[in-house]
């Protein structure tokens, strides 16, 4: 069935319009429901980082593949922004569901894991290792 | 058909009430969503620290249940016939302060939640300029209202692909065309894919995260596809197109860092494929594209009337936003609130 054609130029306007419009307006308040800019993965990274479990084997793990957490308190894995230029790239609340996981599953853990940020840099300086662990923190648990 | 038909839809001559009724289901199911977040969230040292009192009571409150409801109904209402504005701007807004409410307690709004509201928003906009074009027209409103449905349908399919233009205007505001770098998806992924995963899945991001040509290609491909949503705009084929590469875009990230976008992908799906062309060749679903709009000519007068009043009301938005602390609030949305200790309620 043949759409109405007087209708398709006033149609392309308004969707031209609307895009324009919510572009502009989201650009404008940054984030404001529905509006936003969609810039959650806008930015450069040259390497990546994520809380997990270094195991006596060597194996790296998630944290949430462990239960019955004792470790030294406070339990505090997520510092102040770092704005240092080899700073490595981490999403904040991947970070926080670890330290999450951890705070709340708490027991008499019997085997010995290291929580550490693993770090992958990608763009590595000559020298510099490809991966890093930085510990944060020495603990006992029991694997899931 | 002609591949370029700037405006059109496979829905045009029919009737769009399976549209509108799978854009309320898809709006229940994200009120659903937000609400479940909200009544689990209380308000803590990782809330937001200039939210306002009143939003950040609306964590684990009865209240919830409350924009819930009105939500729901608000949306069953304007499912149920055409040109319902006041109700799809009631659901609308008890989903808006959900997802803030959400954002609040939280660290920022959750963006999985944008697509239901944003194309919402859009097919109303779309329903008040068809409105501001037939609004000298001697025709009842009620006569009118399923062809300013097809406006609708083009208001929410623009603000759709509004979300992926901002999404690459925003990577090339930060970075430029660099952004398709060979890091910056590999550390998306190295980020996100759960460590172990020995699955398919696995496999396939891990090959992502040590194949920097693979990646630099696969960024290269998410640059082309949200700029490319803008052709949604130009006939049904190209919305087809532009919309079977968003919904791929989106099963590749969740195959990859497990982002998932569900909200979004089931819009592209119900927006851009072609469901009258397949419904018609049955005759009892055949029956659900009727009746067939009324035709309707727009004086040329009336758009430019109508563009320049929402050309102008935009502006004013722009402006009324630009006055409000709105920005700085949103720059707050993820900054640094100490070290969270401790279990959440």
């Amino acid at each position: 069935m043949a759409p109405p054609p007087d209708s398709l130029p006033s149609r392309f306007a308004l969707g031209v319009l609307v895009l324009a419009g919510y572009m502009a307006l989201a650009n404008t308040v940054q984030q404001l429901y529905p509006f936003s800019v969609f810039d959650m993965y806008a930015h450069e990274a040259t390497s990546a980082s994520r809380i997990g479990v270094r195991t006596a084997t060597g194996a790296l793990t998630e944290v949430t593949a462990w239960r019955d957490w004792q470790c030294p308190q406070p339990i505090a894995l997520i510092g102040p922004p770092d704005h240092d230029q080899r700073a490595p790239y981490s999403i904040p609340y991947r970070d926080r569901e670890a330290q999450e996981w951890i705070v709340g599953h708490p027991g008499a853990g019997s085997q010995p894991v290291d929580v550490v940020r693993h770090i992958w840099w990608l763009q590595p300086v000559p020298g510099q290792a490809e991966t890093e662990d930085r510990v944060l923190l020495h603990c006992q648990a029991v694997p899931q | 058909m002609s591949a370029l038909r700037l405006g059109g839809s496979y829905w045009d001559g029919r009737s769009r009430a399976l549209l509108r009724g799978g854009l309320a289901v898809i709006v229940v199911s994200n009120l659903l969503g937000v609400a479940a977040d909200v009544w689990q969230d209380q308000r803590g040292p990782w809330s937001h620290p200039q939210a306002p009192d009143w939003l950040l009571a609306l964590g684990g409150s009865p209240l919830v249940a409350v924009l819930l409801a009105l939500g729901i109904a608000a949306i069953v209402q304007f499912a149920r016939k055409p040109g319902q504005l006041a109700w799809g701007a009631l659901a609308l807004a008890a989903m808006a302060l959900l997802v803030e409410a959400d954002g609040a307690l939280n660290e920022g709004p959750k963006r999985h939640f944008f697509a239901p509201g944003l194309a919402l928003l859009g097919w109303l906009v779309g329903l008040a300029f068809a409105r501001g074009l037939t609004a000298r027209s001697d025709r009842p409103q009620a006569e009118l209202r399923p062809w300013q449905e097809a406006f609708a349908e083009m208001g929410a399919v623009a603000a759709l692909a509004g979300n992926y233009c901002d999404a690459v205007t925003s990577k090339m505001l930060h970075v430029g065309p660099g952004w398709a770098n060979d890091t910056t998806l590999r550390a998306v992924v190295l980020t996100h894919h759960p460590l172990g995963d020995a699955s398919l899945a696995g496999q396939y991001a891990h090959f992502v995260a040590g194949s920097a040509a693979t990646s630099q290609v696969l960024s290269a491909a998410t640059l082309f596809v949200q700029g490319g949503a803008c052709l949604m705009l130009l006939g049904p084929r190209w919305r087809l197109l532009a919309g079977l590469a968003v919904f791929g875009f989106h099963c590749n990230v969740e195959l990859l860092a497990g982002i998932g976008y569900g909200p979004a992908r089931t819009l592209m799906l119900l927006f851009c494929l072609p469901w009258p062309l397949w419904l018609q060749r049955w005759p009892r679903a055949a029956q659900l594209l009727a009746p067939p709009p009324p035709v309707i000519a727009v004086p040329r007068g009336a758009l430019l009337r109508t563009s320049a009043i929402t050309l102008a009301l935009v502006l004013a938005g722009v402006m009324v936003a630009r006055a409000l602390p709105i920005r700085a609030y949103a720059a707050q949305h993820h900054s640094y609130r100490g070290d969270r200790a401790g279990p959440r309620p």
